[in-house]
């Protein structure tokens, strides 16, 4: 199979980091939920490699370790807000033993994820891919619009977990695990010669919404809550992870 | 420190005098530098702070903020500088037996506290995003103004800390600003600081702005401000009780052994719940408790998000009402007061004889869903 | 209408952050041992000696290597000591960008000639690809911007993100290839803080020309 190829000639590489814990996100086309221009986009998607879960408390205990400019105690305030790492017992002990494995790390600003991905050959996935993937998860996986706009509102109505399993490209979280910063979070809209920076205004959402189901309601929730966070925002939810060129694995 | 989405205008501290154009009021507004005035009321007020700070205590402050259904009264002359602060973050909060959800508040309660000022006041507001944050609002608090022991004389909505980190934002009706700059959004974990004046009269609500501003509002992130006009309504000194009641719907489902929002149900508004206060038993597990003959002052916000209220208390005629609690907007013997959402009214009734009368919006509909209250008056001295 | 447009991901680059050691050395005196660490090929630049150690809100923290419209390399802290004027525009942008180069003008020529001489105007790109220090020389020459102390500069399209995220700008690149972005001036004092800033178009100089002053004494 193409995949298994593409990830051998990663590993025999050894370049960076990423290896066999990403995926291939396929290309293809992508509309998005939001009305980012007057008329409704179709943007075509190049394949790219994905990390298949959020960046583990582990491995960015390793990059602060490597990285000691990243550390809670040392990193700036320009780069993060005083909420960085503050979980953390020390600067480099994420506290995991309790937990499992894999644990999400949290409490990380923008520019601290940019800094994380960018040591792995990576960066952080565009909005363009990253809800790409979204639409890639619910047709493949089939999952019903009103079931998911519900795991949307659950979730950033009450931080409801998601119970969801991905069978068809193997990505773990994106819907109900953490939050993820990607590199253009901030919403830009253009309508004609206004440029609306805010995304809308109370109740101004109906002429930025491609369909009024409750499916775009709830992507149109997730483009709008992302889109105030500060590049300094640190929260117990938000996470992020890496994405890489393909032709990088080449 | 100035950071980048904070940068204040700097205004000096210069306070001027200035005294009302064309009327002989006692000099009592002040302008700060860069402020002007059209009509005798204050426009043009500094830009808005944001800022993150380590303020870690009570998320309410202001002498003159209450819990409902209190209302405190305004024991000073003239004009006064409010500085209040009401931080935003989540709460697990009861509706009706058994049925509680992670709400979004401001200051723990649904709806937020009630804040009271005089017209030509000025607020110095500030407001954390403490949403990232487990915030107790049952501690005992001291010395920082009312709320807190109203709040803890009746917890009737359980509160129970809980975290849901959002962006989050707070528009006062009551303010004669620019939204984009006062209103704005503000992220988990900074601090907004901006002024306003109480150029007009009239009961207001304050909400969330931030889209989906349905979602925010339904979510409970809403409550009422009072400005009372500066020469006062002409029963003043006649009235016996004062009460806030602000109502409100909620769209919950279950999921689990708990509720969440719907969406869907808040767009097609139809809602759960319907409440006074906040909760469905809210007035009549405290009943309003009054005698025979008095004069009863109710200061009505309907909050919707969506819905109306047609307000009416069971058994009695309302005989004045002052729409949108402005002293110039005088209705006589009203039986209901029609309120969209986000309306409001002052309505006067002399309660007729001792018994047990209901408040319902009369819109049965909603009545059913829990717009009721109950108010108990005992006999007069005869 | 349906338009189709190629978005790649976005090339990443240079984005760890490469402190002086001296900024390492006043945050936490026990990295001593691993101040040089990081200081790998992705985020070499011209290491600047700093009398003072920066401030936690200092844009010279930024590591980014920019390339001005005389191609000379340019970082933020090789204007330590001196206040700075930035704004950001793109050279196809017919209406905003030129007024936006107007108001810096404005705001500079509001000064006495020691004031200038104590301040840079750094004009960064939002076009990567498309502004070339050549495309740039031209820009800043047809509208009178190539004074000494001026920059009119490119760099890579990540360190435009992270600029831009640090003044508060928001941009976007439209599907017609342009750029929709805030309009913003913003001043930084000699220790590289933001001092004042300032959105939208042809506003009265006053407040930032204030911020200048204040920047500069």
């Amino acid at each position: 199979m193409r995949l298994h190829r593409l990830l051998l000639t990663v590993c025999l590489l050894n370049v960076p980091a990423w290896g066999s814990d990403s995926v291939v996100i396929p290309g293809g086309d992508f509309q998005p939920p939001v009305l980012l221009d007057r008329e409704i986009q179709t943007t075509e998607v190049e394949a790219f490699l994905l990390d298949a879960a959020p960046v583990s408390k582990t491995a960015f205990a390793e990059f602060v370790t490597t990285h000691p400019e990243w550390r809670r105690s040392a990193a700036p305030r320009l780069f993060r807000d005083g909420g960085y790492l503050r979980n953390w017992t020390s600067d480099l002990d994420p506290g995991v033993e309790q937990e499992a494995q894999g644990t999400p790390v949290t409490h990380v600003s923008w520019y601290a994820a940019r800094a994380f991905c960018h040591s792995r050959g990576g960066h952080l996935p565009s909005m363009t891919q990253w809800e790409y993937v979204v639409s890639l998860l619910r047709e493949k996986n089939q999952v019903p619009d009103d079931e998911y706009a519900r795991w949307v509102f659950g979730w950033y109505g009450a931080q409801r977990p998601v119970d969801f399993v991905d069978r068809a490209l193997g990505i773990k979280g994106m819907l109900g695990l953490v939050n993820e910063w990607i590199e253009d979070y901030q919403l830009l809209l253009s309508n004609g010669e206004q440029i609306d920076f805010g995304g809308g205004s109370c109740g101004d959402t109906a002429r930025l919404m491609v369909k009024y189901d409750n499916a775009h309601y709830a992507s149109f929730l997730r483009y709008q809550s992302r889109s105030n966070y500060t590049p300094v925002t640190t929260t117990s939810n938000l996470g992020f992870r890496c994405a890489y060129p393909l032709e990088g694995a080449l | 420190m100035i950071t980048v989405r904070s940068v204040a205008r700097m205004t000096g501290g210069v306070l001027l005098a200035m005294f009302i154009a064309g009327c002989s009021q006692t000099p009592t507004n002040h302008l700060k530098d860069g402020e002007f005035m059209i009509d005798g009321k204050i426009f043009g007020l500094a830009e808005a702070e944001v800022f993150t700070e380590d303020y870690a205590g009570p998320p309410v402050v202001g002498d003159y903020v209450t819990a409902l259904p209190f209302l405190k009264p305004l024991d000073y002359k003239g004009n006064k500088t409010h500085e209040v602060r009401i931080d935003t973050f989540s709460q697990m909060v009861e509706v009706a037996p058994g049925v509680s959800f992670n709400a979004w508040t401001y200051g723990g309660t649904v709806p937020g506290p009630t804040l009271h000022v005089r017209e030509g006041d000025r607020v110095i507001f500030t407001m954390k995003n403490r949403s990232d944050e487990e915030v107790v609002v049952t501690d005992p608090v001291k010395g920082m103004g009312p709320f807190y022991s109203q709040l803890q004389g009746n917890l009737y909505q359980k509160n129970r800390p809980s975290t849901s980190p959002m962006p989050h934002s707070m528009d006062f009706h009551s303010g004669t600003v620019a939204a984009d700059d006062k209103w704005r959004t503000i992220a988990p974990g900074e601090t907004i600081r901006f002024e306003w004046v109480a150029n007009y009269p009239g009961v207001y609500m304050y909400h969330c702005g931030t889209p989906s501003v349905l979602m925010h509002t339904a979510m409970g992130q809403y409550g009422a401000v009072v400005v009372s006009p500066k020469n006062g309504f002409p029963t003043d000194d006649k009235v016996d009780h004062e009460f806030v009641i602000v109502q409100s719907e909620y769209y919950l489902e279950k999921a689990g052994d708990t509720y969440i929002y719907n969406h869907q149900a808040a767009m097609a508004r139809d809602p759960s719940h319907v409440t006074f206060n906040g909760h469905v038993s809210a007035l009549i597990d405290s009943p309003l408790r009054v005698k025979e003959g008095d004069r009863v002052r109710l200061y009505v916000l309907n909050a919707g998000p969506s819905d109306t209220s047609s307000f009416h208390v069971i058994g009695a005629i309302l005989d004045r009402v002052w729409y949108e609690g402005n002293v110039e907007n005088e209705w006589r013997g009203m039986q209901t007061v029609l309120l969209g959402a986000s309306n409001s009214a002052v309505m006067e009734f002399i309660v007729p004889e001792a018994g047990l009368y209901k408040l319902v919006d009369h819109e049965f509909a909603d009545a059913e869903r829990g717009a009721a209250g109950t108010m108990i008056a005992t006999p007069r001295d005869r | 209408m349906k338009i189709k447009s190629k978005v790649f991901g976005l090339t990443a680059t240079a984005l760890g952050l490469a402190f002086s050691a001296q900024a390492v050395l006043a945050e936490c005196d026990h990295h001593k041992d691993h101040h040089d660490v990081h200081l790998t090929e992705h985020h070499a630049h011209t290491p600047v000696a700093m009398v003072e150690p920066l401030s936690d809100e200092s844009l010279h923290h930024l590591p980014a290597v920019w390339r001005d419209h005389r191609n000379e390399p340019l970082t933020l802290s090789d204007l330590s000591g001196q206040a700075v004027i930035i704004t950001m525009v793109y050279v196809g942008c017919q209406t905003a960008c030129p007024v936006l180069v107007e108001d810096v003008k404005r705001l500079y020529y509001g000064l006495n000639e020691a004031e200038q001489a104590n301040t840079r105007v750094l004009v960064v790109s939002f076009d990567a690809k498309g502004d070339t220090p050549e495309v740039l020389n031209t820009f800043a020459q047809n509208l009178g911007g190539d004074l000494p102390g001026w920059h009119f500069v490119t760099g890579a399209e990540g360190d435009i993100r992270t600029f831009s995220s640090l003044l508060g700008i928001r941009y976007r690149q439209n599907p017609s290839g342009g750029f929709d972005h805030s309009n913003v001036i913003a001043v930084l004092d000699r220790q590289g803080e933001i001092r004042g800033r300032q959105e939208g178009l042809a506003q009265a100089p006053d407040r930032l020309l204030g911020a200048l002053r204040g920047a500069l004494n």
